[in-house]
């Protein structure tokens, strides 16, 4: 096995489970995320040599990603990544309160949150997958977070 | 300091496991289909400077945009794992189930390929006609180099003479260098085709054979599958046989593999020659479901069924012998509460399901040509229609008569018309 395919290995080995928690904001169902998970890996090893070391190769693999679960949504895979789709937490009934606060929340920003928080990844990770700078995902994290802090602390003293 | 939104997301992440091997499977259907795209486009190019240079060239179908199924084609694939043992259901995909090909028969009907993935790292598949609900099979995990599947669609004798079909041999290929596959007869005679590959997440090519009726009887038959790279090259080689009379045990009647102990007598009637007939069951060790009949004291000849996770809906055999004719059929989907049979003069009659499994008897009146039974209908506990299956009325040899009469397959055998 080549290197390019080794790498690919260890980060679906590693991670998973942090794409197919994104990826289901997406598809809204596990088992399409699931799918998403698999094809995005799949066109990602078979495509591998056009991976140039530009970017990461787990950022490289996350646009992949999402642009195969907008495929699986039935949207156009050559939609914008940053932000012009919904995604939405699924299974809300676990955490009613986090849901409807994300709902209120606009959909570029809601993606954000699920990068960062389902799928970990850093800001600068954030920003080359959304194409833009660190600085918009930081800021756009920081109002995120506190509409989510208000709506959160609101909602449970009520 | 811990973000609380990190712990707040912590605590409804779904932790699950990959499988990493699905996913190689994929990229090398997708790398498949992308090497074959451009194959192809070349081969324009050596059709214009070389036409000899043609050889035969396997389809390639985007699985994704292939025509999705009807809903109650949905509905099928997704009734498949009703009933299904625990650890051995499908894990079927119903709501991607897809239209692979669609085939026109010698007899002037179509049948159509129809395939979902499975969450079993395989796929499911269907040959639907417009009156045949079709058989289903699945693959799991495993690709073999060939995975064939025969079935004759009509009647065939105790004795193995195939009375009507058609007679098909169908399936899924797994080696992803073959082109073409080749049917060949007992007599010399080869049937070829091309393959029709289809992209992940099936990742595998499928073919269908309408057995000429030439090659229907002893002699003749089909003895053999092969695969063929894009140059010809034998890459593979499968006996293939139509399925003979399971063996049966002289003493009991019941096919070799029933665990006797086990035996159950699950339905009895009484026969209009006032002769008890009786359906029994038994498990066999592999988990199939072991059926055999006796009129009396006389073996009336049974098998055992696919495994569970394959039932079909209308499964059934008609067994004669002593002046009598019996309907049988089983093991049925759980939600098969009753079978109506229809006849060619009006009549009707609702036959219950036990435990998957019914009997019926064909009468005396109903044995002369345009009274037969001509269409079975599976039907749910509240009446609902779950599946239906015309009745051959035409064939020879399938109801007793007084003067049997020469048949018209050469070999101046003679039946009951």
């Amino acid at each position: 096995m080549d290197e390019k395919a080794r790498a690919i290995e260890e980060l679906y080995r590693a991670r998973y489970s942090r794409f197919l928690n994104t990826l289901v904001t997406i598809t809204g169902s596990w088992d399409r995320a699931h799918d998403a998970v698999q094809e995005t890996f799949a066109r990602a090893y078979a495509a591998r040599h056009r991976w140039r070391g530009d970017s990461s190769l787990e950022t490289w693999v996350w646009r992949i990603g999402l642009r195969t679960a907008l495929g699986f949504r039935g949207e156009l895979e050559s939609a914008r990544l940053n932000g012009s789709f919904d995604p939405l937490l699924v299974e809300s009934m676990r955490d009613p309160l986090l849901a409807d606060a994300l709902r209120a929340l606009p959909p570029k920003r809601r993606l954000v949150v699920f990068l960062r928080y389902f799928a970990d990844l850093p800001y600068a990770e954030i920003a080359r997958i959304c194409g833009t700078s660190e600085g918009t995902i930081a800021a756009t994290l920081a109002q995120a977070r506190e509409a989510l802090h208000d709506a959160l602390v609101e909602e449970e003293l009520t | 300091m811990t973000d609380p939104l990190h712990v707040r997301f912590d605590r409804i992440r779904n932790d699950r496991e990959g499988d990493w091997q699905d996913v190689v499977r994929r990229a090398k259907g997708r790398r498949r289909h992308r090497r074959l795209a451009l194959a192809g486009a070349l081969g324009v190019v050596i059709v214009l400077g070389a036409p000899t240079a043609l050889a035969l060239r396997s389809t390639i179908i985007d699985f994704f945009q292939s025509e999705p199924a009807p809903h109650r084609l949905v509905l099928d694939f997704a009734r498949q794992d009703a009933g299904a043992p625990p650890g051995l259901d499908n894990r079927v995909i119903y709501e991607q189930t897809r239209k692979i090909f669609e085939r026109k028969l010698a007899n002037g009907r179509s049948l159509a390929l129809w395939v979902a993935p499975n969450r079993r790292g395989g796929f499911c598949m269907a040959l639907v006609g417009p009156r045949h609900p079709g058989g289903f099979g699945c693959l799991w995990e495993e690709r073999p180099p060939i995975a064939p599947g025969v079935e004759v669609r009509g009647s065939t004798s105790p004795e193995g003479v195939i009375r009507s079909g058609p007679v098909l041999v169908s399936g899924s290929v797994g080696d992803d260098r073959a082109e073409t596959i080749e049917l060949h007869y007992q007599d010399g005679d080869v049937d070829r085709q091309t393959l029709t590959w289809v992209s992940s997440p099936i990742g595998a090519g499928f073919f269908l054979f309408d057995v000429p009726e030439e090659h229907w009887d002893r002699g003749h038959r089909f003895e053999r599958l092969v695969l063929r790279d894009d140059e010809g090259r034998k890459l593979y080689s499968e006996a293939l046989t139509l399925p003979g009379p399971p063996a049966i045990d002289p003493k009991t009647g019941a096919p070799s593999e029933a665990l006797q102990q086990q035996a159950q007598k699950l339905i009895t009637i009484r026969t209009h020659t006032g002769v008890e007939a009786a359906l029994w069951t038994a498990p066999a060790p592999d988990g199939r479901t072991c059926q055999w009949l006796r009129l009396g004291a006389s073996s009336f000849g049974g098998g055992c069924s696919a495994r569970a996770i394959h039932r079909p809906l209308l499964a059934f055999g008609q067994s004669q012998g002593d002046g009598v004719v019996l309907l049988s059929g089983g093991p049925a989907r759980p939600d098969v509460a009753e079978i109506e049979v229809r006849y060619e003069n009006g009549d009707g009659a609702v036959v219950p399901v036990t435990k998957g499994m019914w009997l019926y008897e064909i009468k005396p009146e109903h044995f002369p040509r345009g009274h037969r039974p001509k269409l079975l209908i599976a039907r749910d506990a509240d009446g609902r229609e779950l599946a239906r299956r015309p009745q051959e009325t035409k064939a020879y040899g399938a109801y007793p008569c007084e003067k049997p009469i020469p048949i018209p397959n050469g070999h101046g055998e003679r039946a009951c018309p």
